[in-house]
């Protein structure tokens, strides 16, 4: 897993359940300050959903979007279990640093 | 307040994208974003954000939307340009090494960029006749419906009409639209006001006759029918090529006018580039049928009118040919049979042909495809350029790829350069990318070079060749594209052999030294530069030849006899065009003839019709004995002879009575009284034993004068009393120089009749444009052979410095085992000279076998010359035995003990 890819996977986790594309590309772009493009968005979940790391719905049209659908997307518990694998990864390394490294 | 919508480009192109089931979602989700980053950060942050995302969506939307493929993507790009991005710099690098080295050696450097320049230009140069000739479209829409049509009788077939039966025609027809047109000639201004006048060729046509060929025109309208109306206004439109040659392609000149004879015509348009009408070469102009008479004199053209015109036709969509054949045919049986005995075309010799033609019966029409379209003119000049030039063009080509060859192989020694780069690691495709790019600089220098001979040389091919003026000699793209290919093919053809011979190279053996190359590898391409030699050596001595006879040709022009004292002469045109009538001529003549006598320093004036070097249209071949027997036929009044200054040898020149009631009497130069009447008196003898079935009888000779063109040579004549005065040309003879009274002479005779206008000669100009030709030739053979032998020189040095540098360790052994420095020079001389010999031979037997075609241009100089063949091969062996002495000397004088040292 890349690492756009994990921060779209943990935004779509952040945003909660039944969450989509737009909401996630400014979560991203909010949470990394830097202009994150849609088309990025859609390939970082298409990879993430063919991994089995996300799951994606078509969800009720609504009256803002025009009556256009939306894709909703879930993390599975695979993508969910991945993710916090990668975070105590990380956090490992950390408290390496932190502890002044190793001797 | 009105909602801001995505900017339309952005959704057209969103539209554009492959999204499949995925559009709406997409749409809705962009739509989305706008929307909210129009309220966070205003308009024009939203727009320029959507774009972007449209861009987004639309490089992942190629790879099947979001699949994992767009990871390779994005991999590929980087790697094009990270290839890029190594590359350029050794592009550069290349380009600054190649031209560093190259200034290294600038005198070998000069040789093969002037060498290829030349090749090319000459090259470009013969491309651009066939170009204009043959290749270039004549802007003929769909000319497979369009013919000339033809009469057909019993025994052959002929392309003049009369009007009338045009007319005829055209009302019956209803499977095929005709048009008429007919060329003539008048003197044109070429600006506003009426100076400046010159002799061009013009076509009359009927209104519809341009659009039924073309719908497109350079600038401007067509003619119309209405233009071709009696009492239309008198309007003409332009040929693109002599519109840019002679006004200089001013688009201004559409609206005003020009005078052609006098009349003052409006231009109305120019025709498209290349456009020829029904002929090879365009006229100068297209102008109303209904103005013929008001130019060229005579009657109008219309439904009584015996004028001929050539006929064209375009074949009704959804008939066949042979449909329109067969209507216009029974037409064309039921036409009233003409009698035209004495039409305007009767001139002495040609008309009877025609008159005859139009007394016989008619059993037809057919068809022909369009002389402009490829018909057999343009095949033959295409023909005599191809053999000709192309022949130059590619020796110079070959002797430049060797040159170039040398240059990179052994001028600048680069073996040793090139092992020591791939020795220390560079891959051979970088050696061979190198070469390239400095063969390429070469050709691109050279490219400029041919472009400069290219402009040089066209106008003196178009001089030899004598192309007509309205032909469009101007570079065109295809012109242009041609010198571009030729120059990268024929440097990469020079680049080629050196490259290849580098990236087969091995590692160690350029790195030993010169000596150890001797192991017997170079024997291929040591008989492959042999072979080289001799061609070189082969093409030098023709084109040496060539220039040597055609030298020899103008050195013997300038001093030829004419028999007549040509230097005081003037002729005087005046422009009758084709409709005026013989009474009209023959009141302008004596009226002009007095006035012109009048003009002080005049010493006599007479009229011919073909006073001296004025075109050769009356040569008549006759066969005698089986071969062929050429005489020039004249017209002339009583005082002709003494006014150009034939001496009377037997019996006496004609009366002014004889002339005025155009007696069978006829006069006869000293050539075909010895040819005809050896040892007789021809005087009072009858003609027939000349001309069979002639009843006219001899009653002078006198001497030989080279009247009619320079390089004819025989000066057998036969004069006849003046009959036709229409074509008559006045002959003036000077007290003093005859310049001077061009001025006075015409001052005299343009009041005659304001409508004619004349132009006013002195036979010396026509003598120098006789000798222009071959005077062009000759320096063109004389540059060319120039050229080549310096080619030779430098090829034939380097080819065999570099086989005898090969052969040091034999000469070494040779020397040591007891040969004298005498024995080795000897056996390396005629191992050198041995290519060339056979090249000479070559080269002498296709001067035998091409002197032929230059014959006609050498003016008594035969074409098996010897002492021009004889010149022009010591020349060459001369050049030869410098170029291969010089290396041999210094090879057959080498240390034995150092070369078996190297051993």
């Amino acid at each position: 897993m890349g690492e756009f890819e994990e921060l779209t996977l943990l935004a779509v986790r952040a945003l909660g359940d039944h969450t989509y594309a737009v909401p996630v590309q400014q979560f991203v772009e909010e949470a990394t300050g830097r202009n994150v493009s849609i088309g990025a968005i859609y390939a970082a979940l298409s990879r993430l959903e063919a991994k089995g790391f996300v799951r994606s719905s078509i969800g009720e049209p609504t009256a803002r979007r025009g009556g256009k659908p939306k894709r909703l997307y879930d993390v599975t518990s695979l993508g969910l279990r991945t993710a916090k694998a990668l975070h105590r990864v990380r956090e490992r390394i950390w408290n390496t640093i932190a502890e002044g490294g190793r001797s | 307040m009105k909602a801001t919508r995505p900017p339309g480009l952005a959704r057209m192109l969103l539209r554009l994208q492959p999204l499949g089931r995925r559009r709406a979602e997409v749409e809705a989700d962009l739509g989305e974003l706008f929307a909210s980053r129009v309220e966070a950060r205003g308009v024009r942050h939203a727009r320029r954000r959507y774009y972007l995302d449209v861009l987004s969506v639309a490089r992942i939307a190629r790879f099947g939307f979001g699949g994992m493929r767009s990871a390779p993507d994005a991999r590929e790009s980087r790697r094009a340009f990270h290839l890029w991005r190594r590359a350029a710099p050794e592009i550069i690098q290349d380009l600054t090494y190649a031209t560093r080295l190259l200034r290294r050696s600038p005198g070998a450097v000069t040789i093969a960029v002037g060498g290829l320049g030349i090749a090319i230009g000459v090259s470009a140069s013969v491309f651009t006749f066939l170009n204009a000739v043959a290749f270039r479209s004549t802007g003929v829409i769909e000319p497979s419906s369009v013919v000339q049509v033809m009469r057909a009788y019993p025994n052959g077939i002929g392309d003049a009409w009369t009007y009338g039966d045009y007319v005829q025609l055209r009302e019956s027809a209803r499977t095929i639209r005709l048009e008429a047109s007919l060329r003539d000639g008048a003197r044109v201004s070429q600006t506003a006001d009426r100076d400046g006048a010159r002799s061009t060729s013009l076509t009359f046509v009927t209104g519809g006759y341009l659009s039924a060929l073309s719908n497109r025109l350079f600038l401007g309208r067509m003619l119309m029918p209405f233009d071709d109306s009696p009492g239309a206004a008198p309007v003409a439109v332009l040929s693109h090529a002599w519109w840019s040659r002679r006004l200089g392609a001013d688009p201004a000149v559409v609206g005003r006018p020009l005078w052609v004879n006098g009349t003052p015509f409006t231009v109305v348009g120019i025709a498209e580039r290349g456009f020829t009408g029904t002929m090879d070469t365009p006229p100068a102009m297209w102008l109303p049928g209904a103005t013929f008479h008001v130019v060229s004199g005579g009657s109008p053209l219309d439904r009584a009118s015996s004028t001929t015109v050539g006929v064209l036709g375009r074949v009704a969509a959804g008939v066949s040919m042979a449909q329109a054949e067969a209507e216009l045919s029974s037409i064309a049986r039921q036409l009233s049979p003409q009698r035209e005995s004495s039409g305007p075309e009767s001139s002495m010799t040609r008309s009877g042909d025609r008159a005859q033609a139009f007394d016989e019966e008619l059993v037809g029409v057919r068809f022909q495809p369009l002389a402009s379209l490829g018909g057999k003119g343009r095949a033959q000049v295409a023909i005599v350029l191809v053999t000709v030039t192309t022949a130059i063009g590619l020796v110079l080509l070959l002797a430049c790829v060797n040159v170039a060859n040398l240059l990179l192989a052994s001028a600048i020694s680069r073996e040793r350069e090139i092992g020591v780069r791939l020795a220390i690691g560079a891959s051979r495709g970088r050696l061979v990318r190198q070469l390239l790019t400095e063969s390429l600089s070469l050709g691109l220098a050279g490219a400029v070079v041919g472009l400069l001979v290219m402009v040089w040389l066209v106008p003196i091919l178009a001089t030899i060749v004598r192309a007509p003026d309205s032909l469009d000699l101007a570079p065109d793209p295809g012109v242009l594209l041609f010198l571009a290919v030729t120059a990268i093919l024929s440097a990469i053809g020079a680049g080629l052999a050196p490259a290849r011979h580098a990236s087969r190279g091995d590692l160690a053996s350029p790195l030993r030294g010169a000596a150890a190359r001797a192991d017997g590898t170079g024997g291929r391409p040591t008989r492959l530069r042999s072979a080289l030699i001799g061609v070189q050596a082969g093409a030098s001595v023709l084109l040496l030849i060539m220039a040597a006879l055609l030298t020899r040709g103008t050195m013997r022009a300038a001093r030829v006899e004419v028999g007549f004292d040509a230097a005081r002469l003037l002729v005087v045109t005046p422009a009758f065009g084709r409709g005026g009538s013989e009474a009209q001529a023959r009141s302008y003549w004596s009226a002009a003839r007095d006035l012109v006598q009048a003009v002080p320093g005049v010493e006599g004036a007479s009229l011919a019709s073909y006073p001296p070097f004025a075109g050769a249209n009356e040569v008549t071949i006759f066969r005698r004995a089986g071969s062929r027997y050429t005489i020039f036929h004249n017209q002339t009044d009583s005082t002709y002879f003494r006014t150009i200054g034939l001496r009377t040898i037997r019996g006496r020149t004609f009366t002014d009575e004889e002339v005025a009631t155009g007696a069978n009497v006829v006069v006869i130069s000293e050539t075909v009284a010895r040819d005809f009447f050896p040892g007789e008196n021809p005087i009072g003898q009858s003609l027939a034993r000349v001309i069979a079935d002639s009843r006219d009888s001899i009653i002078g000779v006198v001497s030989n004068g080279m009247t009619a063109r320079l390089r004819e040579l025989s000066s057998a004549a036969i004069y006849r009393p003046m009959g036709e005065l229409r074509a008559a040309k006045l002959v003036i003879r000077a007290l003093d120089a005859p310049e001077p009274l061009v001025r006075a002479v015409r001052g005299a005779i343009e009041p005659v009749d304001p409508r004619i206008t004349v132009d006013v000669q002195s036979v010396t100009d026509r003598l120098q444009r006789e000798i222009a030709e071959p005077r062009a030739l000759a320096l063109l053979a004389r540059v060319l052979a120039g050229i080549a032998l310096g080619l030779a020189l430098v090829g034939i040095y380097g080819v065999t410095t570099f086989v005898v540098g090969q052969r040091t360790q034999e000469i070494g052994v040779r020397l040591a085992l007891g040969a004298t420095a005498r024995d080795v020079l000897t056996l390396l001389l005629a191992d050198s000279l041995r290519p060339i010999g056979v090249g000479l031979a070559a080269g002498v037997l296709a001067a035998l076998l091409t002197g032929r075609v230059v014959a006609g241009l050498l003016f008594g100089v035969s074409p098996v010359d010897p002492i021009a063949f004889a010149g022009a091969v010591l020349v060459l062996l001369g050049t030869a035995t410098v170029a291969v002495i010089l290396p041999t000397r210094s090879a057959a004088s080498v240390n034995p003990s150092s070369v078996l040292r190297q051993l």
